[in-house]
């Protein structure tokens, strides 16, 4: 399980409001060979999928099995083509993932709702934290939410 | 030129196009019409050999006259396999549908080469014995996987 504080910086994005952000994740090919530099992530309960700077994926040598043309807030902005990847994700706190991620221009890894399936996300806006794990470890913390109401 | 009349006069260059080059599906646009431009430009895929070609049509609207320019896309090398391998996959899906609905499959140099329930345990085979080269996996099913963001990188044209 993770438990940290909520972050206003993940990579080379700032917030205005702390945003839950999960420190130093391992990217490794399916190989197990990792990408030297660990990462932060975002986590994002409106993504479908992962998102992971793409010169990881140019570092680890890897190649694309698919392309696809996700779909953005905005219906009418243009689309693109964007390569997709398998990767590894290892997490201390955390069970290894392996995903299907795309590889675009960027500067943090945005945590989409494939990486969080089986998982249990707890965001405390009042004391500005974040606890990520799988439900058994969490369902402590969840049982006293629920008697308050 | 008001915008009706310049609206006319772009849809009779997209109906010339399609009678001229035949098969054109509209695959996006890009991102370069300005409302003070005479130019607006297309990013049409033309089927030819097989499998679908991007092609950029630029249309130039200046008064009572259409000019068009067409030229090839420049894909990446492995975006042009990943097309090639999309259509042997289209074409071999309804044989794939009736004998493994909901495996995966690998195809390169356009013929199935791998399959497997388990899509991780086929990424990882095919990573070991073809590493460097385009294979496309795909799930065997109708329906074409669509994702959602809500991130402007994603949306952005390069």
């Amino acid at each position: 399980m993770i438990h940290k504080a909520l972050s206003t910086t993940c990579g080379g994005d700032t917030y205005s409001k702390p945003a839950p952000v999960v420190s130093q994740i391992t990217v490794t090919d399916l190989g197990g060979n990792a990408h030297p530099t660990t990462w932060p992530g975002l986590l994002d309960t409106g993504a479908d999928g992962t998102a992971v700077p793409l010169n990881i994926c140019e570092d680890l040598g890897l190649t694309p099995r698919e392309w696809r043309t996700p779909r953005g807030f905005d219906p009418k902005a243009p689309t693109r083509r964007i390569p997709l990847y398998y990767t590894r994700f290892k997490t201390e706190g955390l069970p290894e993932v392996t995903l299907l991620v795309y590889g675009v221009p960027r500067t943090n890894i945005l945590l989409g709702r494939d990486f969080q399936a089986g998982l249990t996300l707890l965001v405390d806006g009042e004391s500005g934290s974040l606890r990520l794990g799988q439900k058994t470890a969490l369902s402590r913390l969840l049982i006293p939410c629920i008697r308050l109401q | 030129m008001d915008r009706e009349e310049r609206i006319q006069h772009r849809g009779d260059g997209l109906n010339m196009i399609q009678s001229l080059m035949g098969d054109l599906r509209e695959d996006h646009i890009e991102a370069e019409q300005y409302p003070s431009s005479k130019r607006d430009v297309y990013i049409f895929s033309i089927k030819s050999q097989g499998y679908e070609t991007p092609f950029r049509l630029t249309l130039e609207v200046p008064k009572n006259s259409i000019d068009i320019e067409s030229e090839p896309l420049k894909l990446h090398p492995l975006e042009s396999a990943f097309l090639r391998e999309q259509a042997a996959f289209e074409k071999c899906l309804p044989q794939l549908l009736q004998q493994w609905p909901g495996w995966f499959a690998a195809f390169y140099n356009e013929q199935l080469i791998d399959k497997d329930e388990d899509e991780y345990a086929l990424a990882a085979r095919i990573e070991q014995t073809h590493r460097g080269e385009f294979v496309l996996i795909r799930r065997i099913s109708r329906a074409s996987p669509e994702d959602f963001f809500n991130s402007p990188e994603l949306e952005v044209l390069p």
